[in-house]
C-alpha cells in the first residue's frame, strides 16, 4: 500500500443551492443543485413546508475548505432549513475554512435557518458569513450554537480562530448584523467574565416576523430560570426583531434551553427530527 | 497626522466628550449595571478586566471602528448612512440600540454650535460612534486624537457607573483611568490603521447582561 503522506492534502469544495416554490398549496422544488462535498437532502413532510437537511460529506471542515450554499424561499413557501450532523471544525494545518450562505426569502415566506452547533476543536481556523435578504412581508428565524470544544469528551481548546458574520436585510434595509470573533488564545479569552466567564457553549437566536410583540414574553418566561441569557424585543429601520443569547457550561445543557425557545417560535411544532436530544 | 492635536481640536474634543456636554451619557451604563448586579464586577479590578475585554475584544472596539468609519466618511453622506445603519444593525439589544441612538441623536445637536456646512445626516439621527467621527472629522481634528478622547470618555464613564453603584471609590476609580491610559492608547492607535474589516466582539455575557438590564427592577440607568 502508499504511504499516506505523499498525498496532498485534500481541501474539500462544495456547494449547494435550493429554490423552493409554492405550488397547489405545499413547497415544491423549482431547482436543486448539489456540487462536490455539499449535499441536501429533504425529507418528506407531513404539512405544507419544506424540510431541508443540509450535509457537508466531508465530514467536517479545515483549513482551506470552502463550502457555499444558497437557498431562495420564493412567494408564499415555508422552508425549514438544517443539517444531518453538528459541523465539527478541526485543527488546521494551513489556512481558514470558510463557509458562506446565503438565503433569500420572498414575499408571504418563512424559513427557519436551524443549523445544529457548530463545535471548535482545538487550532481550528473558520471564517463563515450568513447574508439574508427578506422581502418587507417575510418572515424569519435563525438560531446557531456554538460549543467550544466537548467537555464531556475532555476535549481542551486552546487556540484557534472562528469568525461568524451575519447581515440581515429586510427590503433592502440592514436590520440585524453580528461580527463574532473569537480568536487567539480562546480558552483564555473564554475565561474572561465579558466573554463567556467559562461557558463553552453559546447560541444567538434572531427572529424577524410581524409576531415579534406577542412572542416576547412567552420567550422570557421559557429563559427566566437562566441567569446567562436575555432576550429583547426591539426595532431597527422600521423592522421588529427578536434577538436573544443563551451561554451554558455545555451542550447539552444548552440544548436544553434552546428547543422550547425553538419549537415555541416554530409555533408548537417541534424541532427538526434530526435536532435529537 | 500631527502626533498632537493642536489647541483648538484639543478644546473640541474635551468638550464634546466632556460628561457636561448634553447628550445625558451620565444615564446610561451600557449593561454595566446588571454586570454588577449579577456580581460579574465587584471591584476596582474587576471593572478594569471588564473594560479591557470590552475595549480589546467587544463593543467598544467596534464602537472605535465606527467612529474612525464616520471620521474618514465625513464628506461622503452614502457612507455615513451605511456605517450608522451597521451601528444600529449590531447593537445586540434593545437598550444598547437606544443607547447609540439617543446620543448620536443628542451629540448631533449639541455639535450644532459648531457648524459645518458639509455634514447632514437624515433626520439628524445618526449612532453615536459615527455621529462623534464624522464631527470630529468635519473638523479635521485628528482621528487618533478623537478616538483616544472618545474611549477614555467611554472608559471613565464606566468608571462613574461602578461609583455610583457602589462597587468602587472615586479614588481606585481615578487609580484604574491612569493605570488603563496605555490600553486606550494602544486601542486608539490600532483602530486608525483598522477597517470595518476589522468588526469584531467576543463579550457574549456583557451582551446577555445589556439583554437582562431590561427587566432589571430597580436601576439607576437607562440602560
Amino acid at each position: 500500500m502508499e504511504p499516506a503522506a505523499i498525498i496532498a492534502p485534500q481541501r474539500a469544495r462544495g456547494e449547494g443551492r435550493l429554490v423552493a416554490k409554492a405550488e397547489g398549496g405545499r413547497t415544491r422544488i423549482a431547482e436543486l443543485y448539489q456540487e462536490g462535498c455539499a449535499k441536501i437532502r429533504l425529507p418528506k413532510t407531513f404539512d405544507a413546508s419544506m424540510e431541508a437537511v443540509l450535509i457537508n460529506s466531508s465530514g467536517g471542515v479545515t483549513g482551506g475548505d470552502r463550502l457555499s450554499w444558497e437557498f431562495r424561499a420564493g412567494k408564499g413557501t415555508k422552508l425549514t432549513l438544517t443539517t444531518q450532523a453538528c459541523e465539527k471544525v478541526y485543527k488546521a494545518a494551513a489556512g481558514t475554512a470558510e463557509i458562506a450562505t446565503r438565503i433569500s426569502v420572498a414575499a408571504g415566506a418563512h424559513v427557519d435557518w436551524l443549523p445544529q452547533e457548530t463545535i471548535l476543536f482545538d487550532r481550528s481556523a473558520l471564517s463563515r458569513s450568513l447574508e439574508v435578504d427578506l422581502a418587507a412581508d417575510a418572515s424569519f428565524l435563525a438560531v446557531e450554537a456554538v460549543l467550544i470544544g466537548r467537555k464531556a469528551m475532555g476535549e481542551e481548546v486552546r487556540a484557534g480562530l472562528f469568525r461568524d458574520n451575519w447581515r440581515i436585510r429586510s427590503g433592502g434595509r440592514l436590520i440585524h448584523a453580528e461580527n463574532l470573533a473569537l480568536a487567539g488564545d480562546i480558552a483564555a479569552l473564554a475565561s474572561r467574565r465579558a466573554v463567556l466567564d467559562g461557558a463553552a457553549a453559546f447560541a444567538t437566536l434572531v427572529y424577524a416576523a410581524p409576531d415579534c410583540e406577542s412572542q416576547l414574553s412567552k420567550l422570557r418566561l421559557a429563559l427566566a430560570g437562566h441567569a446567562l441569557s436575555g432576550v429583547s424585543h426591539y426595532d431597527v429601520g422600521g423592522r421588529d426583531k427578536i434577538v436573544a443569547r443563551v451561554a451554558a457550561a455545555d451542550g447539552f445543557a444548552l440544548r436544553k434551553i434552546l428547543i422550547p425557545l425553538i419549537s415555541h417560535l416554530r409555533k408548537d411544532a417541534s424541532v427538526p427530527k434530526v435536532w435529537t436530544l | 497626522m500631527a502626533e498632537h492635536a493642536d489647541t483648538q481640536s484639543l478644546l473640541r474634543l474635551v468638550t464634546w466628550l466632556s460628561p457636561a456636554f448634553p447628550v445625558g451619557s451620565f444615564s446610561y451604563s451600557g449593561g454595566l449595571e446588571q454586570a454588577i448586579h449579577d456580581r460579574l464586577v465587584t471591584g476596582a479590578d474587576d471593572l478594569r478586566l471588564w473594560c479591557e475585554t470590552l475595549l480589546d475584544h467587544g463593543t467598544t472596539w467596534n464602537d472605535a471602528l465606527l467612529l474612525a468609519e464616520g471620521y474618514r466618511a465625513c464628506d461622503d453622506a452614502a457612507r455615513l448612512i451605511a456605517a450608522s445603519e451597521l451601528a444600529e444593525a449590531l447593537a445586540g439589544s434593545r437598550e444598547w440600540h437606544m443607547e447609540t441612538m439617543l446620543l448620536g441623536e443628542a451629540f448631533l445637536a449639541a455639535a450644532g454650535h459648531w457648524p459645518h456646512a458639509s455634514l447632514e445626516f437624515p433626520g439628524a439621527r445618526a449612532a453615536y460612534p459615527v455621529a462623534v467621527g464624522a464631527v470630529a472629522g468635519a473638523h479635521r481634528t485628528g482621528l487618533e486624537a478623537a478616538l483616544a478622547a472618545f474611549l477614555n470618555a467611554t472608559i471613565s464613564n464606566a468608571v462613574s457607573v461602578a461609583i455610583r453603584c457602589g462597587v468602587t471609590g472615586q479614588r481606585d476609580g481615578v487609580g484604574m483611568l491612569a493605570r488603563m491610559e496605555k490600553t486606550i492608547g494602544a486601542v486608539a492607535t490600532r483602530a486608525t490603521r483598522a477597517s470595518l474589516d476589522d468588526l469584531g466582539a467576543a463579550t457574549i455575557i456583557a451582551d446577555i447582561a445589556s439583554l437582562r438590564h431590561e427587566i432589571l427592577h430597580s436601576r439607576l440607568f437607562r440602560t
